[in-house]
């Protein structure tokens, strides 16, 4: 099935390793590949430290590989043309939640009344109408990624990077979010690669499983949880595919 | 959660505690000097030589005049150090040749106290308004730089990133993601200088002048005129008091996204 797919991004033989002053070479990411298709929901399962955040970082463009390849379908895209959401939100405090959200629009010159406009929208398909005015100071966290979603999304890009964005909320929180998500990729159609190091996450959203093992890290697995969304976290089929999961995760991490 | 913070917070009458601080102040100020032979005058003797000094000038100068010659020197000085002090703090965070070239220099006049520079400013520039200006443009300067330059150095990275990864130009990223970040600490230097410049227009005042609060006190210590020293301390005091005032209100108006849940 995988292979009539068009491929989004090209990832070969990634490497990338970080030396500090006292010469320490930690070598993070050893010869990582890996594709994204086209408007899949691909998450990216790994343990903490195993460095996701790094990968994502190297996709952005924030950092440069040591060594390997990361191509775009249709040329390497500019800042502003991925979006991304953070594992800490990393929300501009000083702007209110209308203001964030059209925070991309505004570098890029888009013209006030549209550009708020567009904002409405978002903020409006991520449940926030009536905090647009409100600072993310007084914002629950589930409430500041709500934001941070539509800040991303605001880039209109079609790719949408999301390294652990749920991590830090609690699990009631989670799962809302987690349907809420789903939804709104349906209704964007982008390609999506979320980070996250929790297995029940994992396999609740991805149309497609990447396992990363720990560092220095490759992909040691994948896996297609080939079940109709939503999915009941409680259903037999949904716990023998998380034991699966868990089992190699177990073995990569030995 | 909220809520029941707000419920388990018990009534406490804290303006009486404040209340009491002050009573208790004045009081022992009281009867520390109340004995007719104490060379401290009583807060009453401070009281009436108040009174005394609002209607009969001081040196040919009225009290309210002495008061505008220190702030219109405060604030000369200070609005300098501002735009000078903000400028040269941003460059030091943003620039790293910039740092690189002027950050030994700066940490290597910052801890020379602005009083010490008097002498100097003194055999430079005499004794008019100028020289005063400096000194206290020196004292101001000193902590804005200071402020803005850790907070320029500090902005969260994370921020930074979110603002590139948004497609923040080079410029856009200074002006419109890294500054907004620092407002608060540049505000807080400022407050800082504030109260730095006030020090420093005393003691220059002190120094040479012939008006102005700084002089005031020097008048008083050279009459054995305690009361009018005293006076002084008063006026300055609320003079400094009003100003901080405003600076937290300005404060309150410019970063509305600090005073939300506070
Ligand atoms: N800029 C950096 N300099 C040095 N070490 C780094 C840097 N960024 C990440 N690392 C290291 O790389 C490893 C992976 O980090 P990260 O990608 O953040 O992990 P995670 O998988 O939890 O997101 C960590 O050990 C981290 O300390
Ligand atoms: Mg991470």
């Amino acid at each position: 099935m995988a292979d009539n797919r068009e491929v989004r991004i090209k990832i070969r033989n990634l490497k990338k390793s970080f030396t500090d002053k006292k010469h320490n070479t930690l070598q993070v990411l050893n010869g990582l590949s890996l594709d994204v298709y086209t408007n899949e929901f691909l998450v990216i399962l790994g343990p903490g430290q195993c460095g996701k955040t790094v990968l994502l970082n190297l996709i952005l463009g924030l950092d440069t590989p040591d060594e390997g390849t990361i191509e775009f379908s249709g040329g390497t895209p500019a800042k502003g043309e991925v979006g991304m959401v953070f594992q800490r939100y990393a929300l501009f405090p000083w702007k209110t939640v209308i203001q964030n959200v059209e925070a991309c629009p505004k570098f890029h010159g888009v013209d006030k009344a549209k550009r708020r406009e567009e904002a409405k929208a978002l903020i409006k398909l991520v449940g926030l109408e009536g905090f647009e005015n409100a600072y993310p100071a007084a914002l629950s966290g589930g409430m500041k990624q709500r934001v941070g979603i539509a800040r991303a999304y605001a880039t209109n890009a079609d790719i949408m990077l999301m390294d652990e964005p749920f991590g830090a909320l609690d699990a009631q929180t989670r799962y809302q979010m987690q349907d809420e998500i789903l939804k709104i990729w349906q209704s964007k159609m982008t390609t999506v690669v979320f980070v996250t190091n929790n297995i029940e996450e994992a396999v609740t959203l991805g149309d497609r499983i990447v396992l990363l093992g720990n560092k220095p890290s490759v992909v040691v697995n994948e896996f297609v949880p080939n079940m109709a969304r939503p999915r009941n976290n409680l259903s037999q089929e949904f716990l023998e595919f998380r034991n699966v999961i868990a089992d190699k995760m177990d073995l990569a991490l030995t | 959660m909220k809520k029941k913070e707000k419920t388990a917070k018990k009534f406490t009458p804290y303006w009486l505690l404040s209340i009491l601080a002050l009573v208790l102040f004045f009081g022992g100020w009281y009867v520390l000097t109340a004995s007719p032979d104490s060379i401290i005058p009583t807060p009453a003797d401070v009281v009436v030589r108040f009174f005394e000094v609002l209607k009969e000038p001081i040196a040919n100068v009225p009290l309210w005049e002495h008061i505008l010659v220190s702030l219109r020197r405060v604030f000369g000085a200070f609005l300098a150090a501002a735009v000078l002090g903000v400028l040269f703090g941003v460059l030091l965070g943003w620039f790293k040749t910039f740092r690189k070239i002027f950050y030994p220099l700066y940490n290597l006049l910052r801890p020379i106290p602005p009083i010490a520079w008097i002498p100097i400013i003194v055999l430079l520039f005499g004794i008019g308004e100028l020289p005063k200006m400096i000194i206290v443009f020196i004292g101001a300067f000193t902590p804005i730089v200071f402020n803005t330059y850790s907070a320029v150095l500090m902005v969260d990275p994370l921020v930074l990133n979110a603002g590139i990864v948004l497609g923040a130009n080079e410029r856009q990223l200074l002006f419109q993601v890294a500054l907004p970040d620092c407002i608060p600490s540049i505000i807080a230097g400022l407050k800082t200088a504030m109260s730095i410049a006030w020090m420093c227009v005393v003691a220059a005042e002190m120094i040479v002048s012939r008006a102005g609060v700084g002089f005031l006190i020097n008048r008083g210590m050279e009459n054995s005129d305690t009361a009018l020293v005293m006076v002084s301390m008063v006026v300055i005091a609320a003079v400094s008091a009003t100003i901080t005032f405003i600076l937290n209100k300005l404060e309150e108006v410019l970063c509305p996204w600090l005073t939300i849940g506070k």
